[in-house]
């Protein structure tokens, strides 16, 4: 018990704790539509796009979450419109725009000597720097998030099941892909101080892919994939105190292991092997 | 189509389509009316799925006009190629989605329930409805996105390929629940490369290869020389009990071997 409670001497602790529960829940949420409409990349993408508005931000001295935030927005919509030209695809699209900004803020990091610890927290996730402000932020975004989507359950599903044919039956897709890819960006910025860019995609795509692993109904999915999220996101930030590694890295290993252990119960049955294969298969 | 028969629900005027420099669709004017039952009849290729897109909104044209009937509905069966059969949904889930109520949050009222329920039940598979879509025969999958398309109430269903791959005593169903449909009032658009088993039970064809080759009845547009200018192929034609049979005109096949 002394194990579990010591920790919360710490306000950091206590902060990074709560954070990293909510980040985790949010991305898995979020991630299920991210995983099943094939866009895990946008994830990964968009966490790198974002990092070269966070830096540009730093150094100009504006807010991060003003700053980042508008430079992600902008981001998310400028890959959904390329994404929607079929022409050129959403991987191709996500690749040009997400490296060339994220280019952007390695550039403007290697101009600027004693840069670097804060370049590693960022890429990699540090809860030491979290405080209260912080807190309420993760808190209502991610209450926003999870309200929308629940809220629009209904045309998102269809949505992610068939865009095409969702359309014919009335569901405002170009409407919904604009409002979505605001909704990860918004995650994204959210989660990145304790997840870091490099390891947000991982948390977006664990968490559904382990739940697609068990279930086969949607609902379910969904449920499934934010209990493992936030309590990886619980266990992660214990480990990360204990063994004082990254908080991003201790969260997205907690959830690695909890794929595996999954994988390993679900692929005695033929029937998890399937369900994997078809995470990736569309 | 019969003039005046039954009002027009979609009208498409000189309407042209291209994928980037590619035209696959040019002056194409084409109605369907309430009840009308009609068959898109072409080749891979041709430009038939395109043309069913358009019909429901979902292309916009390059050129020309739609016109729809206010407040149309419209169900779209999709080809089962490409539907993702590895999404986590139920066949119940399937279905709710095409429901017309515009609800926020998760689930839906039992008055939604009810009619997914008893919609396939009429279709003959209300005993698979918490069952995975995949877990059907391509029959009974077939018939779940019938189900999503009528749970629309709708005006207009429009089905891409819905013959493709099944067989024969299922082509036969699908065929009288469409027949079904069009005496409830609903117009029906289905897309089809088969011209025995499926163009030729319909009462009214529109053959396609780019542009409207022909349409009318079976009697009048599966002719040879309607046949060779769509599928660029000579067919000939012979008649059983009314209904138009097209065979293959082979070029003689060279033995192998001397036998």
């Amino acid at each position: 018990m002394e194990v579990l409670l010591d920790p919360f001497r710490f306000e950091f602790f206590r902060n990074g704790l709560i954070v990293a529960t909510i980040s985790g829940g949010i991305c898995a949420l979020i991630g299920v539509y991210v995983v099943l409409r094939n866009m895990s990349y946008i994830g990964h993408g968009l966490s790198h796009a974002i990092f070269g508005g966070a830096v540009a931000s730093f150094l100009v001295g504006i807010n991060f979450y003003l700053g980042a935030g508008a430079w992600g927005f902008a981001s998310a919509l400028m890959v959904n419109r390329v994404a929607r030209r079929r022409s050129i695809g959403a991987d191709a699209a996500i690749g040009v725009i997400t490296t060339a900004s994220f280019a952007f803020g390695v550039a403007l990091i290697s101009r600027n000597a004693g840069f670097t610890r804060n370049f590693e927290a960022a890429l990699f996730g540090n809860v030491l720097g979290v405080n209260r402000s912080d807190v309420i932020i993760v808190t209502v975004v991610a209450a926003a998030v999870a309200g929308i989507l629940i809220a629009l359950y209904r045309p998102m599903l269809f949505l992610t099941f068939d865009a095409d044919v969702a359309s014919v039956f009335g569901v405002p897709t170009a409407r919904l892909d604009a409002l979505f890819a605001l909704l990860l960006a918004a995650t994204v910025i959210a989660t990145m101080q304790v997840l870091g860019v490099t390891l947000i995609a991982a948390a977006l795509v664990i968490p559904p892919v382990v739940a697609r692993m068990v279930t086969d109904r949607f609902r379910t999915m969904l449920a499934i994939s934010v209990v493992v999220g936030v309590a990886s996101g619980f266990v992660g930030m214990y480990l990360s105190f204990y063994l004082d590694i990254a908080s991003g890295a201790s969260i997205v290993l907690t959830q690695a292991s909890v794929f595996v252990l999954v994988y390993i119960a679900t692929s005695r049955g033929r029937s998890g092997r399937m369900r994997l294969a078809g995470v990736s298969s569309h | 189509m019969d003039e005046g028969a039954e009002p027009t629900l979609v009208h498409l005027e000189s309407v042209a389509y291209a994928y980037a420099e590619d035209v696959v669709l040019d002056q194409v004017t084409l109605g369907i009316d309430r009840r009308s039952l009609v068959g898109i009849v072409g080749p891979s290729g041709s430009g038939k799925t395109t043309l069913l897109k358009i019909l429901g909104g979902v292309l916009d044209p390059i050129r020309g006009s739609r016109i729809a009937a206010a407040g149309m509905r419209i169900g779209y069966v999709p080809q089962v190629e490409t539907v993702n059969w590895y999404f986590p949904v139920t066949v119940d889930e399937v279905v709710l989605m095409g429901s017309p109520e515009r609800r926020i949050g998760i689930g839906y009222t039992k008055h939604e329930r009810n009619r997914a329920h008893n919609l396939l039940h009429d279709l003959g598979i209300g005993h698979f409805e918490h069952r995975h879509i995949r877990e059907l025969s391509g029959g009974q999958q077939q018939r779940v996105f019938i189900a999503r398309a009528l749970m629309a109430d709708p005006d207009l269903v429009l089905l891409d390929e819905p013959m493709s791959g099944v067989d024969v005593k299922t082509r036969q169903d699908v065929l009288e629940i469409l027949s079904d449909l069009t005496h409830q009032g609903v117009a029906v658009v289905l897309t089809t490369h088969d011209l025995n088993g499926v163009a030729a039970h319909l009462p009214y064809i529109v053959c396609v290869k780019g542009r409207v080759v022909a349409e009318g009845p079976p009697g009048e547009t599966l002719v040879p020389s309607v046949l060779l200018e769509t599928f660029g192929a000579e067919m000939e034609l012979i008649e059983h009990e009314g209904h138009p049979i097209v065979i293959d005109k082979h070029p003689p096949t060279r033995s192998v071997g001397g036998r």
